[in-house]
């Protein structure tokens, strides 16, 4: 399954402090406080989708020494799990 | 023109309230009353607001008899904006709270020009104190403190933001004390011009201040916001005022919000500009209000 940002959906950011990201969701109305992780990983799908695999290579090379793991694995499958769910990515074939 | 003059430049004497108009920030209300009894304590709580007989009204008020069929012996008032009546009659012997009540609720539901805070809003020194809290918090007594001892009052209930600059409107209204609150502000403001106290409404006993009249004949002099301060009253507890990070205040700003989910992208961008220009606290007092009022004044001494 491949990732992307909602198709021509508008996020507007305000980052104040250390690890806390604020983002208003221009289609939803919606507002969503965000951890670091997920911020990156809606830039990395900005200009492009991509599948879990390559999502997970991605954020290893921004990481340096992140090992992906079977407690880090599913922490990605739960982030990207609830971006889908706030409607700030879809799957491609959706 | 004060109230008085007004009243006689259309009726020759007020026995009732027909049709005044009064300006109050960015508002203009016109009201008509036929409650004969009403019109002293109109006089007496509103004297210092720009009256005026034939002006442009955003809200049409009539507060008006009204007798319930099943109980014609108990007289009931109507509020009424425009030909609309959002509320149920309700006792005539508490129409300045309902008046009062009403008026919010026109501006809670219309004025969506702006980004709304429930919040007290005070200004010193061409710095805004903004206080935003959940009722019973003890905001409308926090407020009204810092109000005679030197600050401006904008408002005890609306914090009115303006999203094309980031500055705060003006909106003195009388200030609802409640309850212990009362007491403790006649000890603490003898002098104070306070209305009758009102029991056993829905939010127990409420008695009004009329604000200082330096602030309400600012009261189209806009201000620029400074510290955003959450504050709590807690029976007993030790006096705080503890710095917190940005993103908090955002999120418990924006919960403290009348119309944030409602204007989308400009309460975004309003509410963060707000938050950009602040520093931010909680700040909790058990009972002292002195204290208080000297501890939030040295945010606008510069002692923190």
């Amino acid at each position: 399954m491949r990732w992307r940002i909602h198709n021509g959906r508008q996020h507007y950011w305000r980052h104040w402090d250390v690890e806390k990201f604020v983002l208003f969701n221009a289609h939803s109305a919606q507002t969503h406080q965000l951890t670091p992780f997920a911020v990156d990983i809606l830039s990395l799908l900005k200009d492009q989708s991509l599948d879990f695999a390559e999502l997970s290579e991605r954020l290893i090379s921004i990481y340096g020494d992140l090992e992906f793991d079977a407690e880090v694995t599913d922490y990605l499958h739960q982030t990207l799990s609830l971006l889908d769910d706030l409607g700030l990515i879809e799957p491609e074939s959706r | 023109m004060k109230f008085a003059e007004a009243a006689h430049a259309v009726q020759r004497g007020y026995s009732c309230i027909n049709g005044l108009c009064f300006r109050i920030g960015p508002f203009h209300f016109r009201l008509h009353s036929d409650l004969s009894e009403f019109t002293e304590l109109i006089r007496r709580m509103y004297a210092d607001y720009a009256w005026s007989v034939s002006e442009f009204a955003d809200f049409h008020i009539d507060l008006v008899r009204h007798a319930h069929w099943l109980r014609p012996w108990q007289p009931q008032v109507q509020f009424f904006v425009g030909d609309k009546a959002p509320f149920q009659p309700f006792p005539r012997d508490t129409a300045l709270p309902f008046l009062e009540w009403g008026l919010n609720w026109c501006v809670a539901t219309h004025a969506h020009h702006y980004l709304m805070l429930h919040a007290g809003v005070i200004e010193k020194n061409n710095q805004t104190l903004i206080l935003p809290a959940w009722p019973g918090s003890g905001k409308s007594t926090l407020t009204a403190a810092l109000c005679q001892r030197g600050w401006r009052l904008l408002s005890d209930e609306f914090g009115l933001v303006r999203p094309q600059d980031g500055l705060l409107a003006p909106f003195p209204r009388l200030i609802p004390l409640k309850n212990e609150s009362i007491a403790v502000f006649r000890d603490f403001a003898p002098n104070a011009v306070m209305g009758p106290e009102y029991p056993k409404t829905r939010k127990g006993t409420v008695c009004h201040l009329r604000p200082p009249t330096d602030s309400i004949e600012r009261d189209q002099e806009l201000a620029k916001p400074r510290w955003i301060v959450f504050p709590e009253y807690r029976k007993g507890v030790a006096m705080n005022l503890c710095p917190i990070e940005k993103t908090q205040a955002f999120v418990m700003l924006s919960g403290h919000s009348f119309n944030y989910d409602l204007i989308g992208l400009r309460g975004f961008r309003a509410l963060a500009n707000l938050i950009d220009t602040c520093d931010c606290y909680t700040f909790e007092y058990g009972g002292d209000l002195e204290q208080a009022v000297v501890q939030l004044n040295t945010l606008a001494d510069d002692l923190i």
